[in-house]
């Protein structure tokens, strides 16, 4: 049985979190008949009982768990859960963002358009209006690419941006499977969904922030809580590199980058700032995975500062 | 960088550690605390050393640790060591080991000196005397004394220490009061204490911050233990005997060759070797003098005195040379003055098979085994010196039995594994000590990649990011070498050049402002030297108030020594002045009390004036009743004769009024009645007239009672009391008399009264009329109407 959405929500051992911000969910999901789909990331099991006996009315086609017999990280485990689901859309959620009244309806609709690959609602950093995670630019500048805040501006219709927050974003479910979900390059986590998002943009297609679909990130319970923050921050740099040799097409621009590479690795030795050789040289690593994310890729009608220039307004 | 930890650094690498030195050394020309990293070793046995420019003394300490602090830092961030081990922390100090527990590396201090309890890491006072560790106050003296000798250029790098003879006589009593002397009369003792107890107190923390702590001398780990208040271990130290083995094999030679081998400063004691040599039989024995130092006024000193005995001044020597230096003794003579607590020289002569002369100390006796492996003299003693020397001349199989008796100290090599396990064991204990983050399981791979990466020098970091970015450049398709996207970076800019542009800027402003505030010192100093001008012409004055406080206080002792004489004469001027006061109390008591008299007696005459002029009426009122009474008697007399008359008429009448006998014997019974009243009023009459005679009398007497001598107007004032008297005595006379008065008034009355009946009954009319007019006269007026 076929359902028109699928929410997708991968998550560790946090009931607090998943308690304070499912049933939300759960109620927008009912106005539209969809389905919740929970993926147990801990290789535990834990969270099957535990949603059973806490959502115990809900019917089994409202909520489903998935137990993962290991922790993969956000990517794989929203693939499971997405290769599992029913819905033609897959709603990619993490248990940290908490969904406003009626957030729902305006993403289903800004999807209908076949031009859009994925749409973000807005998402507000712990609920503050004045910090929209979702609206931003991505700008390649001195050969390291930047994502940068933009002003959310007053209009309420839908508008493009580079990505989509992997947090939560709605797509249709067929294409995220065709694709493989987020590319495992970008393994453990951070600049996946930018990846996914940029592909599309170079394929022509688009990505659209929905202003008029509010949730709310409260950064909690998911990476910030478990990992060391040198390492987050390591994951975060090293994936920012792999992003770019991923998607660098240019030849001038690729030199101009590997330029500013030697500079900033000659001025992080010069200067002690061990921590950058440290996350230049992971990423170096897997330069191998890089160099082959980027053969898949093969050559787009876009390039990525053509793709760039088109995510943002205007 | 000391010879032992160059050793060791060796013998670390070859046992197969990687070893990087952090020592302090002078850079020219480098900024504070500038880092250059340069190789040594052997290309087999490389190691390398950072040197760290310190600035000279005399900053902040605060700032001094912090600036060691982070630089430290940076040479551990870069160099990525498993274990910190510390050899010796002469000018590195505390902020040295922050670094290391910021990082949470194991760490172990290994100790050679005295540097943790005493700023004179070989505990000798500035004149050689020893120095205990507990003694704050004599470590400060020697502080203190050291500083002294400071000012006294002639002695150049003097290390501390002077030789009787060194100093003029004045200045050597100088420096024997600030190490010997009453501590009230040393300038700066209690600030020189407070730098000893800092300095003691780092020396704890230090102790207290590593893991483990150790010594190389038993004896060194008792005295340090108690000052340092934690418990270290002994470890002795090793050296590395490759080279020395050698000398073990040496000949003897046809006289005995003594050798004196190390640093050369006063404490080591050389000249005591060369007077001591000198007083040696000629040809018989020969020394080499082999080192060199920087107390080059001592050292030339002991040149010139070596040549004047006879001594083969050998100068300054390498350290892998000791072996060969040592092959060509016989005896070494180890004459120091201190007490030698790590006397390497002395294992090496051991390693090389040649006996010590060494001076005694408690380390010393540790290392050699008096008339076993080497002899002993008593330190600083040259007769003992000498004696012993010549107990080797004298007694031929001495020295045979003394080199037979040489244990070999221990190998550097075997230090250096001791070390080894050490290390393993405290990396062992840290890991155990530090719980693991427990993470995601698909974190763990990544993680441990971080971890690695983390753990490379820097050095090996940018080698393995150089041929990654070699390799990208390469998938990219790019043509470039490593070195020519180098040459581009170099002209690109960066953080590192705009981090340089900006500290460069934010230096020039430093420099504006320190020019800036240098003039400001300037004219602070200018000023400071007119207010020192000032203060000298204050001083002065004040010398001058100070002689003019000291007559003044002579001046207020005389004056109050005059105050006190004052006082006294006050105290009975005020005894007489109390009897004065009561004798003028008396007089005016006596005043009072005849001023009361006056008064009473002026009262009195008043009264007796008042009673007088009474009288006077009443006299006069008496004799005006008195008068009215001869008229009325005339009158009665007149009536009476009249009344006769009218008898005669009536019994003239009685002829005719026949009828009115019993009238007329009516009358004659009234005429009796009539002729008796007129015989008693008569004989009142009469009474009344003796009554105002007497009454004359009485005032008269009165009077001549009361006013003697205003009635006399002459003669002596009578006595007031006398007076008093007399007024009392006249007052109650003249009462009775008032009484008498009152009561002849009363009778007078009684008498008026009896008239005036009598006379109602007889006549009526006129005399009716006037008998009724009869009044008393006022006493107070003295006038009575007249009848």
């Amino acid at each position: 049985m076929s359902v028109p959405i699928s929410a997708v929500v991968p998550a560790l051992a946090d009931m607090a979190l998943l308690e304070a911000n499912l049933p939300s969910l759960l109620r927008e999901l009912d106005g539209v008949g969809g389905e919740l789909v929970l993926v147990d990331d801990t290789g535990t099991g834990i969270l099957a009982g535990w949603a059973k006996e806490t959502f115990a009315g809900l019917s089994a086609d409202r909520l489903r768990v998935v137990s993962r017999s290991d922790n993969g990280g956000f990517g794989r485990a929203l693939l499971d859960g997405a290769r599992i689901a029913r819905g033609e859309l897959l709603l990619a959620m993490n248990p940290d963002v908490r969904v406003r009244e009626g957030f729902l309806a305006p993403l289903i609709h800004a999807i209908e358009d076949p031009e859009v690959f994925a749409v973000s609602p807005r998402v507000l950093l712990n609920g503050d209006e004045a910090q929209p995670e979702s609206h931003n630019a991505l700008r390649l500048e001195d050969g390291r690419l930047r994502a940068v805040p933009r002003e959310p501006g007053s209009s309420t219709d839908p508008g493009p941006i580079p990505f989509a927050i992997g947090g939560a974003f709605l797509v249709r479910r067929a294409e995220f499977l065709s694709g493989g979900g987020f590319d495992p390059l970008f393994a453990p986590f951070y600049w996946e969904d930018v990846d996914l998002c940029l592909c599309a943009w170079r394929k022509g297609r688009r990505v659209e922030e929905v202003p008029s679909s509010v949730v709310e990130h409260h950064h909690r319970g998911t990476i910030g809580s478990a990992v060391p923050e040198d390492l987050v921050l390591a994951a975060i740099e090293k994936n920012r590199h792999l992003l770019l040799w991923k998607h660098l097409d240019e030849g001038e621009a690729a030199r101009d980058h590997l330029t500013s590479l030697w500079r900033d690795a000659l001025d992080a030795s010069m200067a002690g700032r061990r921590e950058e050789l440290v996350w230049l040289a992971l990423a170096l690593q897997e330069l191998p995975h890089a160099t082959d994310s980027r053969a898949a890729l093969g050559a787009q009608p876009i390039g990525l500062q053509a793709a760039l220039r088109m995510s943002e307004p205007g | 960088m000391e010879t032992h930890a160059a050793n060791l650094a060796g013998a670390l690498v070859r046992a197969g550690v990687e070893v990087e030195v952090f020592a302090p050394c002078p850079l020219d020309g480098l900024a504070p605390y500038a880092q250059r990293r340069e190789g040594r070793g052997s290309a087999e046995e490389p190691w390398s050393v950072t040197w760290i420019h310190l600035p000279l003394p005399g900053g902040s300490n605060q700032a001094h640790e912090e600036a060691v602090r982070r630089a430290f830092g940076t040479f551990l961030d870069a160099e990525r060591p498993d274990v910190v081990h510390f050899e010796h922390l002469l000018g590195l100090g505390l902020g040295a080991l922050r670094a290391v527990n910021e990082r949470n590396l194991p760490s172990l201090y290994q100790a050679h000196d005295f540097h943790l309890v005493s700023d004179c890491p070989t505990l000798c006072a500035p004149d050689l005397t020893d120095l205990d560790p507990n003694d704050v106050e004599g470590l400060a003296r020697a502080r203190l004394g050291r500083e002294f000798l400071d000012g006294f250029s002639e002695l150049g790098d003097h290390h501390g220490w002077v030789l009787e003879g060194d100093l003029d006589t004045e200045s050597a009593a100088r420096l024997a009061a600030i190490l010997h002397g009453p501590s009230t009369e040393v300038e700066g003792l209690e600030a020189a204490r407070g730098v000893i107890n800092d300095w003691q107190a780092t020396g704890r923390m230090i102790a207290a911050g590593v893991d483990r702590c150790y010594a190389s001398s038993p004896r060194m780990l008792s005295h340090l233990q108690g000052g340092l208040g934690r418990a270290l271990e002994y470890r002795p130290a090793g050296i590395d005997v490759r080279a020395l083995a050698a000398g073990a094999s040496r000949t003897p030679g046809d006289s005995l060759r003594l050798g004196f081998l190390g640093g050369i400063g006063k404490h080591k004691g050389l000249h005591l070797l060369l007077d001591a040599f000198e007083s040696l039989p000629t040809g018989q024995v020969t020394l080499q003098v082999h080192g060199g130092g920087t107390d080059c006024v001592y050292v030339d000193q002991m040149r010139a005195r070596a040549r004047d005995v006879g001594a083969d001044w050998r100068g300054a020597y390498r350290a892998q040379d000791v072996g060969e230096i040592l092959e060509e003794l016989d005896v070494l003579v180890v004459p120091s003055l201190w007490v030698e607590n790590a006397p390497f020289v002395i294992m090496e002569a051991q390693a090389a098979g040649c006996p010590v002369v060494v001076s005694s100390s408690e380390f010393t006796k540790e290392r050699v085994r008096d008339g076993v492996d080497g002899l002993l003299f008593e330190r600083g003693m040259k007769d003992s010196l000498l004696e012993t020397l010549q107990r080797l001349l004298d007694e031929p199989n001495l020295m045979e039995s003394l080199r037979a008796g040489i244990e070999p100290p221990m190998d550097l090599n075997s230090e250096a594994r001791a070390w080894i396990e050490l290390y393993a064991e405290l990396q062992a204990e840290r890991r155990a000590s530090t719980p693991e983050a427990i993470l995601p399981e698909h974190l763990v791979e990544f993680s441990g990649r971080y971890q690695e990466l983390d753990g490379l020098t820097t050095r090996d970091l940018f080698a393995q990011v150089s041929r990654g970015l070699e390799s990208l450049a390469e998938s990219m398709g790019l043509d470039e070498t490593p070195m020519e996207f180098m040459a581009r970076a170099v002209g690109r800019g960066g953080r590192l050049r705009d981090e340089t542009s900006e500290g460069r800027r934010a230096l020039e402003w430093v420099e504006g402002e320190n020019r800036a505030h240098s003039v400001a010192l300037s004219a602070t100093r200018e000023r400071a030297a007119w207010r020192e001008e000032q203060l000298v012409d204050l001083e002065g004055k004040l010398e001058w108030y100070a002689q003019r406080i000291e007559q003044g206080k002579q001046e207020v002792q005389g004056l109050r020594e005059e105050y006190q004489g004052l006082a006294q004469a006050k105290e009975e001027a005020d005894g007489a002045l109390g009897d004065v006061a009561k004798e003028k109390n008396w007089l005016e008591a006596q005043l009072a009390n005849r001023d009361a008299i006056q008064a009473e007696l002026e009262g009195g005459l008043h009264d007796a004036r008042a009673t007088l002029e009474n009288f006077e009426g009443e006299r006069d009122w008496l004799r005006k009743t008195l008068s009215a009474g001869r008229q009325e008697l005339e009158w009665l007399s007149t009536s009476l004769s009249e009344a006769s008359d009218r008898l005669a008429a009536l019994e003239a009448q009685e002829l005719e009024w026949q009828g009115k006998d019993a009238e007329l014997r009516a009358a004659q019974e009234e005429r009796a009645q009539v002729g008796q009243h007129v015989q008693s009023l008569e004989k009142d009459l009469g009474a009344l007239r003796d009554h105002e005679s007497w009454l004359r009398g009485e005032v008269g007497g009165l009077l001549t009672n009361i006013l003697p001598q205003g009635e006399g107007g002459s003669g002596q004032q009578p006595a007031p009391a006398e007076v008093a008297r007399s007024l009392t005595a006249g007052t109650r006379e003249l009462r009775r008399i008032l009484a008498e008065l009152s009561w002849r008034r009363e009778e007078m009355a009684a008498a008026g009264s009896s008239a005036q009946s009598l006379r109602a009954r007889i006549m009526g009319g006129d005399l009716a009329q006037r008998a009724r007019q009869w009044r008393t006269p006022r006493v107070d007026d003295g006038q009575g109407e007249q009848a």
